[in-house]
């Protein structure tokens, strides 16, 4: 019993990294901006179909990945010139409403232009099949969890280091304010944008293998990652990247030992749960402010 | 002059043309899936449909009536379907109605038919209450799922005899229904149920449930998904080092699955409606014809309203290209030939299935058994 | 949006509810279409939904997606009591809008706990719930095969006529009555008491809850009202559709209402009527092209959102305004020989007292120990350099704080750790150092909230007579005299946010003299004012002293407070270093210290 227990923690664990990928983008956009970019999992889709084409056309799967971030690092930045720049001034709740449009565009243009087949890809790394003690799983596992790690030791040196990092940083405690001191914050948004597109196409490009691709991959992505950010806390990145985890651990034990039936509202009672006792997200923030 | 040799010109065809003949268009009506989540294989029917209404125009058949399909978007959701079955009865004036692919949404669509006088015809949907008792207008040319259930049943319980069952399926109506039934049938003949595991139509991550279910060993591990996620279950499966013999009712047909699935479909075995590798020539040049057109194979919904839309074309030959006249003459349909098989209607509207079973061997489907239903019990035909 | 055309919104609104009435019972009545008529059911039972929504998002302010699931849960319930339990439909409707509105009250209990944008966790998890449950309990609700063969209602008797809507077009008919009712019903609420409260909640929940109102209070009750109305949806839906499947009421549907919402105009009256028909309608529309209509309508909901930001409503109305120049003039109510500032009930003298009181952030004390008293009547006034910790001592007062430890009572009672509604209710007031109104909201409307906000105490014998939901003229009449009494009443309806600086902090002071308080808290009313403005403001501050108010001061401007405070109480790294006439600390070394340094700093 106890062996299952750890082979589900693990799965959840592996899971998570995945739902913590695809969560950051959408936390980034929404530390800097308050925008809740729904059409993000569109935007892992997109890294999904690129790597896959990719894939094909060059055999490399390095390259695979690569392709799917530039370009969707440079649909990140396009969509924001086009649509959310000019929606910055309005309620935040309108760019809500164009980023369900923008999810509707993409997903029914890639079942237009794909058709509803699915697609599948293998690479060498999901055929090659590690064997440690009682688990078994394949290599491209080990290459998500890897590059969950190198991407959130990447951020926090760019954070940290940086100057644009820092600029970030400042920008999701105050917007209005980092113009005051001499930061730009159309080209922030365009920053962050770009960066949060980025990581989802690094998301896409590594999770395709593993699962098979549809038009619709996108929504149930986005719900994940919208249960992730929430619980992490909207703009916190070490609470997103936490409650991934969370999230996937919690699928898997909710699933695995309660119900599959119910494993979604079991997750969700796991988060609400954990919302109670921590009102804030996961991470403590500074809670009381004078007004 | 020229005035003079029309007249003459008019009036040799008025004497020797037949009496005038108004030829009819015979609309049918088609609230497909063509967005939400089953768009993928709405998009299949919608070929499908297409390409049996020109094989019909292009052979001549009906003398001079001629077929339209008419197809918008359902959703396959009850509210969308109704809307847009409406919108076909009432705008375009369709005279045959197809149904909605999912079975609540081809409900809706017969509430419809039901209320205008419309007949239906329905390929894929598999609830009973479409062809129950006192029903008029629908008819089906797919078993439902009761019927599919009973012969996988037949061939575990006298064939096969597992002791140890799990269940691996999509809590859709489709999935629900049949693993209810192949449970009950299944446990009466004395084989345990080891795992139960429903899920969302489009789940492709099952490590949680191959965890569960690896150290239960079961022998026959049914999957009742669409093709997308069980090939995710069967490489996570292979991953995890998990075997089972692999069965699946109904949902996986076609090309993409055997390519896909690759090496770990060794074993796998299902039953399926319409088989794409029959020996039966229609269904072989069906096949063909449609890959030749659209790029890809057909599935098994594709065939199941291409084999509608013939059955409806050889009503109007008997009956005419009114809605009232059709509608007797397809419950009058008696051995028609098609890709699924000989079509009769029963009292009910159901035609009967014939069942292919196949298994994958070395890479290729064989298929084990095939059968037709007579009566309630089923005559097996090697 | 502003309710400042509340007034004349009552005789344009009439002609167009009237209007509308006459649309609904003649329309689906007199359509053969079959079609035409399934689109204007759903037009019906999408309004009602969205209407619904509107109450909790539109409204209150707070994003909700679980708006279908509410539907679903109607839906089910009215059809399986009517079927299984075999309730008279008529029965079942009412009794399926209560049902579901208390599970909107069950599930809004937790979200009291947690902040703003938690309340969408919530609803998340009630869409999950909600699918989940309708697909797995299968013997209740068949599961995905879906629900059928819901019957028509029973005809209703009243004595020797019966009503029927057993046929499409009557049953059409009753849907298009009832949205109707939600309409009007939207009207009442949002010129009611707890509509203002909800719309100063949305427009500023800190300052709405320090303006008396139970923040969490009137979240819990337009959230349950939303659930009512989703409730009440699904029921007539339910046997209108007579099919029900589980996947209908999922996060997707409850996007949908969203986007209907939005689109219309959030928070009015008409908006969701507009969207709701708009997004019925437009699908449809777009059928012509059945493989992109869904491309096309993602793209046409990125460019109306571009170019009607506050929805379809706000842009006709704005259409409108342009073309008859302006709003129309709404003759302000005529001014009373009454004072607005009835005479403070009589309080202890010791009003305020303050005993050991610190508050720590973090490592930073910003008041460490500290002890005072305000007497009944008094003008004190609180100075000390920057961060001293004089606004941290307001907050604490007024309950945006709590303290870390010590002991705040006023008129007897201990007020510190109470919730700043239950503390203005005993009787303290304050303006903000950054001035928070309710911007979207008109003038006299800022003072409304705060003259009558929805808050326990208050509201249960309110909700026997029904002022809650009453418009209680007097209010407006009672707003208004404030107004006068701050020089505010020519621009009674205007926005808040197109007032003036010196304006906007002169409304802060009527909105705070609204709850009637026995303590203001004055928070640098005179930042950034010229002297032109500040005549005034010392000649109100004089006129609530002769009332009887008292006031503690935070301000900078010393020539302003010196001339009108009886006393003063001096702050420096959150400790009182003086407390005492005026003219005294002026002179007072540790005061010059405090603000100047000493001659050891200086050295």
């Amino acid at each position: 019993m106890s062996t299952i227990f750890v082979e589900q923690v693990l799965n959840g664990f592996v899971n998570g990294c995945g739902y913590a990928l695809i969560a950051i983008g959408l936390t980034i956009v929404y530390g800097i901006l308050s925008v809740i970019n729904l059409a993000h999992g569109e935007i892992f889709m997109i890294g999904a179909f690129v790597a896959y084409f990719a894939y094909a056309a060059t055999g490399s799967y390095a390259a695979a990945v690569v392709g799917a971030v530039v370009v969707t690092t440079l649909f990140g930045l396009l969509i924001e010139r086009v649509i959310f720049r000019p929606l910055n001034p309005q309620p935040r709740i309108n760019s809500l409403v164009a980023s369900v449009g923008l999810s509707l565009v993409l997903s029914n243009g890639a079942l237009w232009v794909f058709g509803g087949v699915p697609r599948y890809y293998t690479t060498p790394l999901t055929n090659d099949v590690l064997r440690i003690g009682f688990v078994s799983f394949a290599a491209q596992r080990a290459v998500i969890v890897a590059a969950t790690l190198a991407t959130i030791a990447a951020l926090a040196l760019f954070y940290r280091g940086s100057r644009l990092g820092k600029a970030l940083r400042a920008a999701s405690q105050d917007l209005e304010a980092c113009s005051l001191v001499g930061i730009e914050p159309g080209r922030l948004g365009a920053v962050a944008f770009a960066l949060g597109a980025g990581l989802a196409g690094v998301a896409g490009g590594l999770l395709s293998p593993l699962y098979t691709m549809t038009y619709d991959m996108g929504l149930l992505a986005v719900m994940k990652a919208f249960a992730v950010v929430i619980v992490g806390g909207f703009g916190n990145v070490t609470g997103t990247i936490l409650a991934g985890f969370l999230l996937g651990i919690a699928e898997s034990l909710g699933g695995g030992f309660v119900s599959p039936a119910y494993q979604d509202t079991i997750v969700f009672l796991i988060l609400v749960l954990a919302l109670l006792i921590r009102p804030t997200g996961l991470i403590r923030e500074h809670l009381e402010e004078n007004i | 002059m020229k005035k003079i040799a029309t007249l003459i010109v008019l009036g040799v065809v008025a004497l020797c043309g037949a009496p005038p003949s108004f030829a009819a268009v015979v609309k049918i009506g088609f609230p497909t899936c063509l967005s939400g989540p089953g768009a993928g294989y709405g998009k299949n029917t919608s070929e499908a449909v297409q390409m049996a209404v020109d094989e019909v125009n292009k052979s001549g058949i009906l003398k001079g009536d001629t077929l339209e399909a008419i197809i918008t978007d359902g959703k396959c959701a009850p509210r969308e379907a109704s809307l847009a079955a409406e919108k076909l009865v009432t705008e375009n004036n369709v005279t045959v109605l197809l149904g909605a692919v999912s079975s609540s949404a081809s409900l809706a669509v017969k509430a419809v038919a039901e209320r205008e006088s419309v007949p239906m015809l329905e390929g894929v949907a598999g609830t009973d209450a479409l062809t129950q008792k006192g029903n008029k207008f629908v008819f089906r040319v797919v078993p439902n799922i009761a019927m599919y259930t009973e012969f996988a049943t037949d061939y575990f319980c006298n064939v096969l005899k597992p002791k140890r069952v799990a269940y691996v399926f999509q809590d859709d109506d489709f999935g629900s229904e049949t693993v209810k039934l192949s449970r009950a049938g299944l446990e009466a003949c004395g084989a345990k149920t080891v795992g139960w595991f429903p899920g969302t139509p489009a789940e492709t991550n099952f490590q949680t449930v191959i965890t569960e279910l690896k150290p239960q060993k079961p022998d026959v591990t049914f999957i009742i998904r669409w093709p997308p996620s069980a090939i995710a279950f069967l490489r996570q499966a292979d991953e995890a080092g998990f075997h089972s013999t692999w069965f699946n009712i109904g949902s996986l047909s076609g090309p993409d699955f055997t390519a896909a699935a690759g090496k770990f479909a060794e074993g796998f075995m299902g039953v399926n409606v319409f088989e794409p590798s029959s020996k039966r020539p229609e269904a072989k040049r069906f096949v063909e014809d449609f890959t030749k057109r659209f790029g890809h194979e057909p599935d098994w919904f594709a065939a199941g309203y291409y084999t509608c839309v013939k059955v409806v074309a050889d009503a109007v030959r008997r009956g005419g290209s009114t809605r009232a006249g059709i509608t007797k003459a397809l419950a009058a349909t008696k051995d028609l030939p098609s890709i699924l098989g000989p079509i009769s209607f029963d009292e009910t509207g159901q035609a009967p299935s014939f069942f292919t079973l196949f298994k994958y061997t070395g890479g290729k489907r064989v298929v084990l058994r095939e059968s037709v239903r007579v009566g309630p019990r089923f005559k097996a035909v090697e | 949006m502003s309710t400042s055309k509340r007034i004349s919104d009552g005789g344009a609104s009439t002609l167009a509810n009237l209007l509308a009435l006459a649309v609904a019972v003649a329309l689906p009545l007199s359509l053969d279409n079959q079609y035409y008529l399934q689109i204007l059911a759903n037009i019906g039972i999408n309004v009602i939904l969205v209407l619904g929504l509107n109450v909790i998002t539109g409204i209150a302010g707070q994003l909700s997606l679980c708006q279908a699931s509410f539907f679903g849960i109607g839906a089910y319930a009215c059809a399986l009591l009517v079927m299984r339990a075999g309730l008279s439909f008529w029965l079942a409707l009412p009794a399926v809008t209560v049902v579901t509105g208390l599970v909107g009250l069950i599930v809004g209990v937790p979200a009291l706990r947690l902040r703003g944008h938690y309340l969408v966790m919530l609803t998340l998890g009630l869409a999950v719930l909600t699918v989940q449950v309708l697909t797995n309990w299968a013997s209740l609700t068949r599961g995905p095969a879906g629900l059928i063969g819901i019957p028509w209602p029973a005809p209703l008797h009243f004595g020797f006529f019966d009503l029927s809507v057993a046929t499409r077009g009557r049953y059409c008919a009753m849907i298009l009555l009832i949205a109707l009712g939600v309409v009007v019903a939207t009207q009442r609420l949002l010129a009611s008491r707890l509509g203002v409260s909800l719309l100063a909640l949305r427009e500023d929940e800190r300052a709405a809850e320090l303006m008396g109102i139970d923040t969490r209070l009137c979240k819990v009750i337009a959230f349950a009202i939303s659930a009512a109305i989703g409730g009440l949806a699904g029921g007539l839906y339910a046997h209108f559709a007579k099919i029900l499947a589980p996947d209908e009421f999922g996060i997707m549907e409850s996007v949908n209402i969203l986007m209907m919402l939005i689109i219309g105009g959030s928070g009015t009256v008409w908006g969701p009527v507009a969207g709701a028909t708009l997004l019925t309608i437009l699908p449809e529309g777009l059928r012509v092209f059945p493989e992109t209509r869904l491309i096309v309508y993602g793209a046409l909901l990125i460019v109306v959102i571009l170019y009607c930001p506050n929805g379809l409503i706000a842009a006709l109305q704005r259409l409108r305004r342009s073309r008859t120049g302006g709003m129309a003039v709404i003759p302000a109510a005529p001014p009373s020989p009454a004072p607005a500032l009835r005479p403070v009930p009589p309080a202890k003298d010791d009003l305020l007292v303050v005993r050991g009181l610190e508050k720590r952030f973090g490592g930073l004390a910003a008041i460490s120990g500290v002890d005072f008293t305000v007497h009944a009547g008094e003008i004190v006034g609180l100075i000390g350099p920057n961060g001293s910790g004089k606004t941290t001592m307001l907050n604490l007062i007024s309950g945006a704080l709590r303290p870390s430890a010590g002991e705040i009572r006023f008129n007897g009672t201990p007020i510190s750790g109470l919730r700043p509604s239950e503390i203005s209710a005993q009787g303290v007031s304050r303006t903000f150092q950054k001035i928070r109104l309710f911007r979207d909201l008109s003038v006299t409307d800022n003072v409304v909230a705060a003259l009558a906000p929805v808050r326990v105490p208050s509201v249960a014998p309110s909700l026997w007579t029904g002022r809650v939901l009453g418009w209680d003229p007097n209010r407006q009449v009672h707003a208004i005299r404030l107004l006068e009494e701050v020089g505010l009443a020519p621009r009674a309806d205007d926005l808040s946010r197109a007032l003036s600086y010196g304006e906007q902090r002169m409304l802060e002071i009527a909105r705070a003299l609204a709850a009637q308080p026995r303590l203001l808290l004055l928070d640098e009313p005179a930042a950034g004012l010229s002297g032109a403005d500040i005549r005034p403001l010392r000649g109100v501050i004089r006129r609530l002293h002769a009332a009887g108010i008292a006031v503690l001061l935070v301000e900078h401007h010393m020539r302003f407070l010196m001339s009108i405070v009886t006393r003063v109480i001096v702050l420096n790294f959150g400790k009182v270093i003086f407390d005492g006439p005026p003219a005294e600390a002026r002179h007072h070394s540790a005061v010059v210290g405090a603000y100047l340094g000493t001659r050891r700093d200086v050295r």
